[in-house]
């Protein structure tokens, strides 16, 4: 874990308008809370932040938030990060206040390591089903990633949480949970691949079933309900 | 081809297309995916068209994930209609498109295979799209 020491202002307005007219002047919006505390509206600089996170290439980072140029003592963690969807820009950033003889509980993103042999030799294909496990553990202590090793994975064969070591942590996530599979290769079938039945399937679906309708089910049911009744 | 099994009603209004894709924005199964870059009604022939493009140029191996469902009913009334006589019948399905949605999502292959699946896959589609990966999205 790396530590960080970011400048940020802290702001009274709050809202859309104030965060666009923000994101327009270069700044970046942004909140502090956690640990009790009551939450702070705070400002950083977009592009000294964005560089920050660029060095740090996804390592965990323990900040020291300077509020107003003076040293405000808190450790944060980043919570969350909003992006916009089309463009990837950070649009707003969530701190957690922690303090450092709290344990806190935290997602430890998982990294893969060699290539499976059942993928090399057999050609089966990696199932990476989850990419990170919730730990428990001091801020000081939290790993920045969790190493697996797939190098002797065969066809069928799989890594568990449970299959997981790690000093001062504990591990939160179901043990049976699987991370890892390889699976058999799936392959197209021929009638599948052939020019014509891929048309004739594409055509199909114009004048494919329709699906069943629900209200007009309803609607009859309701009907004969009320025929018996008269009965 | 891809369609619901069950609806409520037979027929839908238009509605519409603005803003982004807040949900279905990120890569949550895969490795690899295809982004959407302008707002559009993407029929289930076009999916299935594109889904048949990628599979065939990874040919085995490789997991494929499409993030989006044509659930949304389009009539046409038929040609030389007056109008008037009500709405016309249902005639496909299509799904709706925010920019930012992920298109497809694929596991399992090298990163310049992927690039060149999705590609083949993109052309059979209506709208912009581009490729990301799970690092592109994770940093500006």
């Amino acid at each position: 874990m790396k530590e960080i020491t970011i400048d940020v202002h802290a702001r009274k307005d709050i809202g859309k308008g104030v965060a666009r007219k923000l994101r327009q002047s270069g700044k970046l919006p942004a909140v502090i809370y956690g640990h009790g505390e009551e939450p702070m509206a705070i400002e950083l600089d977009h592009e000294r932040f964005n560089a920050t996170m660029r060095q740090a290439a996804g390592e965990k980072l323990l900040i020291d938030l300077n509020v107003d140029g003076k040293d405000s003592g808190k450790k944060a963690l980043i919570k969350e990060i909003q992006r916009d969807p089309v463009s990837g820009k950070m649009l707003h950033v969530d701190f957690q206040h922690v303090s450092l003889t709290e344990k806190i509980k935290i997602e430890v993103p998982i990294q893969l390591e060699g290539i499976a042999e059942g993928v090399k030799t057999f050609g089966g294909v990696l199932s990476w089903t989850i990419r990170s496990i919730m730990v428990l553990c001091l801020p000081t202590d939290i790993p920045d990633k969790v190493t697996l090793d797939v190098t002797n994975l065969k066809i069928h064969d799989s890594i568990h949480v449970r299959d997981i070591v790690l000093d001062k942590v504990e591990i939160l996530s179901d043990p049976a949970e699987t991370l890892v599979s390889v699976i058999p290769p799936t392959i197209i079938k021929e009638a599948e691949t052939a020019e014509g039945a891929v048309g004739e399937a594409l055509a199909g679906g114009e004048t494919g079933a329709e699906p069943e309708v629900i209200s007009e089910k309803k609607a009859e049911e309701r009907k004969a309900e009320k025929d018996k009744g008269e009965k | 081809m891809l369609m619901p099994k069950r609806v409520k009603f037979r027929k839908q209004q238009r509605g519409r297309r603005n803003g982004k894709a807040y949900r279905g924005s990120n890569i949550d199964f895969g490795e690899y995916g295809l982004k959407a870059l302008e707002p559009a009604w993407i029929t289930n022939r076009q999916i299935e068209a594109a889904r048949v493009a990628l599979t065939r140029h990874i040919k085995r191996g490789g997991k494929v994930w499409i993030r989006m469902f044509p659930d949304k009913p389009v009539s046409k009334k038929p040609a030389e209609t007056r109008m008037g006589k009500g709405k016309g019948a249902p005639e496909f399905w299509v799904a709706v498109v925010k920019p930012g949605r992920i298109l497809f999502e694929l596991e399992g292959v090298s990163q310049d295979l992927a690039k060149e699946a999705l590609k083949l896959a993109a052309a059979k589609l209506p709208i912009k799209s581009k490729f990301v990966t799970r690092q592109d999205l994770a940093r500006e």
